[in-house]
This record gives structure tokens, C-alpha cells and sequence, in this order.
């Protein structure tokens, strides 16, 4: 009797477990970073500012794996430089149209080398 | 003859103890009268409005929270499940769930101070993918309530609430301020 009444809470204890251990890779709880949110504030005040901007094209998330470090397209201080301009100017100035093609600074390490791919700055 | 005095003595010496067991029972002014039976489970319910800044970026959203629990002459204590939804300062849907206990001390009749340890988790819907991304919090709230109108089993209070969450994975502080109305049973 005892065994049958501990064997569901052990099962439960079990899914709870892998359902944690599961969330815990995804985004609902891989930690809410400072780039990423800005990245993600940037895209959405883009895409009103900017005609026929799709924030779908920008790539906010952070990664790091394998030897290689990806950090959201829109930098923090581009984040904060397009904070700063008012929509006309961001048009004027060209902004929207690099935010369009903006890629990742993208770290690739090898042993104690570290090599920076070169990118285009959105707001500079 | 001899043994009327005696009797007489005998009586006498027996009269102050009848007198006395006769006599009304004394009222101590002092004692303290037996206080009412008190309710011994409460249930909270608060509303407001609550901002949330996070690295900058201001959140403003709305604030629900349950508490149930019990009551002590000197502290309200409950267990506690709240959340919050709201939009940050581009529109981005933002969502925080908490629980944890509740410590309410009554100061005089309307006033209550308290604080509430709360884990939980915040969330922020991304505009670039169809992904949320998340943390884990774990913080502490001072909390201060008012009451506006009371009864003998409920009230209808103003309450304020300032707390701040550490989020585990990111290591970084948020900082919340809440104006809520509330009801207590």
C-alpha cells in the first residue's frame, strides 16, 4: 500500500523535474538579458517608425556554443543611439535601411584566439 | 447555667464567618474581560497598477494578488499567489507570476506594515520571433495598507507595495512600485 501511494508522487517529483530541466533550455527561462531586451524594444520601435520594416529580419537572440559567441544585431549602445532620434531622423540618416541588413557581432574563439567578424554599425 | 456563657461565646465567634460567607462576591476593576472569539483564517484580494523599469526599459502593467492565511493578535500571515501583465515602453507584452508568504503587522486601527519574500518568474514576449524570453526571480516587498471602510469581518483598503526582484540567470535587479485597493475577510 505504501509503495502504490509513493509511486505517483515519485513520478510526479520525476515530471516536475524534466518539465524544469526542460524550461530551463528554452527561452521562457534562459535569463532575460539586458541586449536582448533593448534588441527587442529597438525592433518594435523600428517597425513603427520605418516604413515597410519587418522586425522579423533582425536576429535579437543571444547565443554561445561551440566556440562561437552571437550577440543580438541591434547593440546596446545602437539601442540607445536610436532611442535618441526621433523617426523622421531615423529615416533621413539612413538608420532603417541598415537596421534592415543589420547582422550579429559575432565572437568565434579558437584555444586563446579570438576573432571578431567585422559588421556594419547601424547607428553610428 | 454554667455552660450559657460558653454558648453564647461559641455563637458569637461563629457569626462573622456565616456574615462573611454571606456577603456578595467583590468585582476586581482591574481584571481583564475575556476577549470575542476571533475568525482565525483571512483571505486578501488586492488590485492596482504596478511599474516595473528593467534595464532601463519602463513597464507598466496590472497587479492582481490572493492571500489566504491566518490572523494572531500581532501579525496577519499568508500564503500568496499574484501576478502582473502589461506592455513595455514599445508595446512588448510583458507578463511576472510570484508566490510566496505574506507578514502583515496591524499598526493602530486602520494601518497595517508588512513584507513579502516572493520567488517567481518574469517574462517578455520578443516582436522579432514568436519566443518568450524569461527568468526567474526571487525578491522582497515592503507593503503598507490602509483602510478605507471596515466592518467587523472585512475591509476595503488603499495598499502600496515597493519591492525588488533579483533575476537568477541574468543577474540583474528589477525594481517594482504598485498602488493597489484590496479587500480583506
Amino acid at each position: 500500500m505504501t509503495s502504490l501511494s509513493t509511486k505517483p508522487s515519485r513520478k510526479g517529483l520525476r515530471f516536475l523535474l524534466a518539465a524544469l530541466a526542460l524550461s530551463m533550455t528554452c527561452g521562457w527561462m534562459r535569463g532575460l538579458r539586458e541586449d536582448e531586451l533593448l534588441c527587442e524594444e529597438t525592433a518594435a520601435r523600428l517597425a513603427d517608425c520605418c516604413p515597410d520594416f519587418d522586425p522579423s529580419v533582425l536576429e535579437c537572440s543571444y547565443y554561445s556554443g561551440c566556440g562561437t559567441t552571437s550577440y543580438p544585431a541591434i547593440t546596446i549602445a545602437e539601442s540607445e543611439c536610436i532611442d535618441d532620434l526621433s523617426c523622421s531622423e531615423l529615416i533621413d540618416r539612413g538608420v532603417c535601411g541598415r537596421a534592415a541588413h543589420a547582422t550579429q557581432p559575432t565572437e568565434h574563439t579558437d584555444g586563446d584566439e579570438t576573432t571578431t567578424e567585422q559588421r556594419v554599425e547601424v547607428c553610428p | 447555667m454554667k455552660r450559657a456563657p460558653l454558648l453564647l461565646l461559641a455563637a458569637l465567634s461563629l457569626l462573622p464567618a456565616k456574615a462573611l460567607a454571606e456577603e456578595e462576591p467583590t468585582i476586581d476593576p482591574y481584571a481583564v474581560e475575556p476577549e470575542p472569539a476571533r475568525r482565525r483564517f483571512t483571505f486578501y484580494a488586492t488590485a492596482g497598477l504596478t511599474y516595473r523599469p528593467l534595464y532601463g526599459v519602463p513597464i507598466l502593467g496590472a497587479d492582481l494578488e490572493f492571500s489566504f492565511g491566518g490572523r494572531t493578535r500581532s501579525v496577519d500571515i499568508h500564503g500568496s499567489v499574484g501576478g502582473a501583465i502589461g506592455r513595455t515602453e514599445q508595446g512588448l507584452l510583458a507578463g511576472q507570476l510570484r508566490i510566496g508568504p505574506t507578514f502583515l503587522f496591524p499598526v493602530g486601527d486602520r494601518v497595517r506594515l508588512g513584507f513579502e519574500p516572493r520567488s517567481g518568474w518574469i517574462g517578455i514576449r520578443r516582436i522579432t520571433k514568436n519566443e518568450t524570453i524569461g527568468d526567474l526571480t526571487a525578491g522582497l516587498n515592503g507593503i503598507a495598507t490602509v483602510d478605507l471602510a471596515s466592518g467587523e469581518e472585512y475591509a476595503i483598503f488603499l495598499g502600496g507595495r515597493i519591492g525588488a526582484d533579483y533575476l537568477m540567470r541574468a543577474n540583474a535587479m528589477l525594481f517594482a512600485g504598485t498602488l493597489m485597493l484590496g479587500a480583506r475577510y
